[in-house]
């Protein structure tokens, strides 16, 4: 609670989300899709991140960079699936 | 302390006090490593992660992962401008790689787009024709040096694309950047007209893109606009240099040491013949086994870590090539592991200063490796000549002399950049 969905991800050593720049929204390798209904209950992403976002290998419409997801108690059992790569 | 305690300690601050990251000593296998990993032993054994070096003026050390992590990501207290030590031969200030926040993310969010997997995906096409060009130069011969003519000039050809500069003019961005980064040290006489060189192209260029803009780097970065003001002529400068630099001595250095490895370790190699998903995976493996880069940075407040305290001012050199063999990060570290789960390895750096060409890096070493061994997949290294793994901040292997059994052209079509490179390693 109160972390990012990167940092959990991170902490918990789940292969995958590489996070190279630690959170500060600048690399795009914590790239996750949400599955519903938990996309939603997250704050929007904000213009960076968007276009960030577009500029990854396999956007989808339900892709976030997690390090700019944080958890809360309304994220319990939250899912998230990994693109094949980061790069 | 008893003398038997205080041994392991006198030994590794002997060792911390001749280290000099420009220059170690190469072992019997042609690489610095064994002195590396001599290094980082005596570093675990007496708890001692931090060390004093008197070369250079006098720097701190740093060997493990977890201080070198945390100093990386700790950017109140230390800062870039130390990245480079001693200082690269530029005149100008290395824009981004030597910026503290707010200027470093100003100038890295201009370019960051670019650098975004999507965009560098653009680039694979050309780079895979360039490799199949540059190895239709010498297949029928059954020997080549393939430090240079594949990991020099790669990266040069990617750099003059992304760049917007004209791709025969490789070679050249190949000579200043060793003038920049290895020659002016050596024999600084011969690097000054280079470098003299570069920046008048470098002036040429802008001003060319200013009236002509492309959809390249360069351009957006001359078009670009912070804050509602442009780039100053001596940043954009700054800016060039870095994209030049930074395009060439990490990915040459990247994709020589794995050619080098491949040609003499056939258990990997023929593993990646059979398996070229694993290249992906086997290219982060070689970043960490053989990190091309050592970072600095300069203490900007006091402060004390791993029972050292380091003063405003001073130097600090982050030895990744060291810290990414930690085995308390690393299990195995000395196996090179392509299945290695959790590669957090810091060899393009963590935070806020994660290398911008990160996803261009990988790609670019990646696409060069399949087409090799889709083409050469046996080779060895000829015995009878010799390597050289070029020393400096950026290192890895540049001469790779291999033999193999001679192969058919597939084309004889050569692009500029191709022509240029195959011209420069006098193949014609």
């Amino acid at each position: 609670m109160g972390q990012s969905v990167m940092r959990a991800a991170v902490a918990a050593q789940v292969p995958g989300i590489e996070a190279l720049c630690g959170g500060n929204c600048v690399c795009a390798t914590c790239h996750a899709y949400i599955e519903a209904p938990w996309y939603q209950s997250f704050e929007a992403p904000d213009e960076t991140e968007k276009a960030m976002i577009d500029y990854t290998s396999e956007p989808r419409d339900n892709s976030r960079l997690t390090c700019q997801l944080q958890v809360s108690s309304a994220h319990e059992g939250l899912v998230i699936r990994l693109p094949a790569s980061q790069h | 302390m008893d003398d038997a305690t205080n041994a392991p300690r006198a030994e590794v601050e002997h060792l911390y006090a001749e280290y000099d990251h420009l220059a170690p000593p190469i072992g019997q296998d042609g690489t610095p490593y064994p002195y590396f990993e001599h290094l980082r032993d005596a570093a675990l054994m007496a708890e001692q992660p931090i060390g004093w070096s008197e070369k250079h003026g006098g720097f701190w050390v740093v060997t493990s992962y977890a201080e070198c992590q945390s100093i990386i990501a700790n950017p109140i207290d230390f800062s870039s401008a130390g990245v480079i030590f001693p200082k690269y031969a530029v005149t100008e200030p290395l824009m981004l790689a030597e910026q503290d926040e707010p200027e470093h993310m100003r100038g890295r969010r201009l370019v960051n787009l670019s650098f975004m997997p999507k965009n560098v995906a653009n680039y694979a096409g050309a780079i895979k024709t360039a490799v199949h060009q540059l190895i239709d130069g010498f297949i029928e011969d059954g020997h080549a040096d393939v430090g240079k003519i594949i990991a020099e000039p790669i990266p040069a050809i990617v750099t003059a694309l992304l760049m917007g500069l004209p791709a025969e003019d490789g070679p050249l961005f190949d000579a200043w950047t060793t003038a920049c980064t290895h020659e002016f040290l050596a024999d600084p006489v011969a690097a000054a007209p280079k470098i003299a060189e570069m920046y008048t192209y470098f002036e040429e260029n802008i001003a060319r893109r200013k009236q002509e803009p492309g959809d390249d780097v360069l351009s957006q970065v001359i078009n670009a606009k912070i804050d509602g003001d442009s780039l100053t002529h001596k940043e954009l400068l700054g800016f060039s240099t870095v994209l030049l630099i930074g395009g060439i001595e990490n990915s040459a250095k990247l994709i020589g040491t794995a050619l080098w490895r491949l040609a003499w370790d056939i258990e990997l190699r023929r593993r990646l013949v059979a398996h070229p998903q694993w290249i992906s995976a086997a290219i982060d493996e070689f970043l960490r086994y053989y990190s091309p880069g050592t970072v600095g940075r300069i203490v900007t407040n006091d402060i004390t870590i791993a029972g050292k305290t380091m003063r405003r001012g001073q130097q600090v050199i982050l030895a990744l090539p060291i810290a990414n063999r930690d085995p308390r990060e690393f299990p195995h570290p000395d196996c090179f592991m392509i299945d290695r789960q959790n590669n957090r390895h810091l060899a393009l750096g963590t935070g806020l200063h994660s290398c911008l060409g990160g996803h261009l890096i990988r790609m670019e070493a990646r696409v060069v490796l399949t087409e090799f061994l889709s083409r050469i997949g046996s080779f060895r290294l000829d015995t009878c000549l010799p390597t050289n793994w070029i020393r400096g901040q950026v290192t890895g292997m540049s001469r790779i002399p291999i033999v193999f059994d001679p192969g058919e052209r597939v084309s004889s079509e050569r692009g500029a950049g191709v022509d240029a490179w195959l011209r420069h390693a006098s193949r014609i």
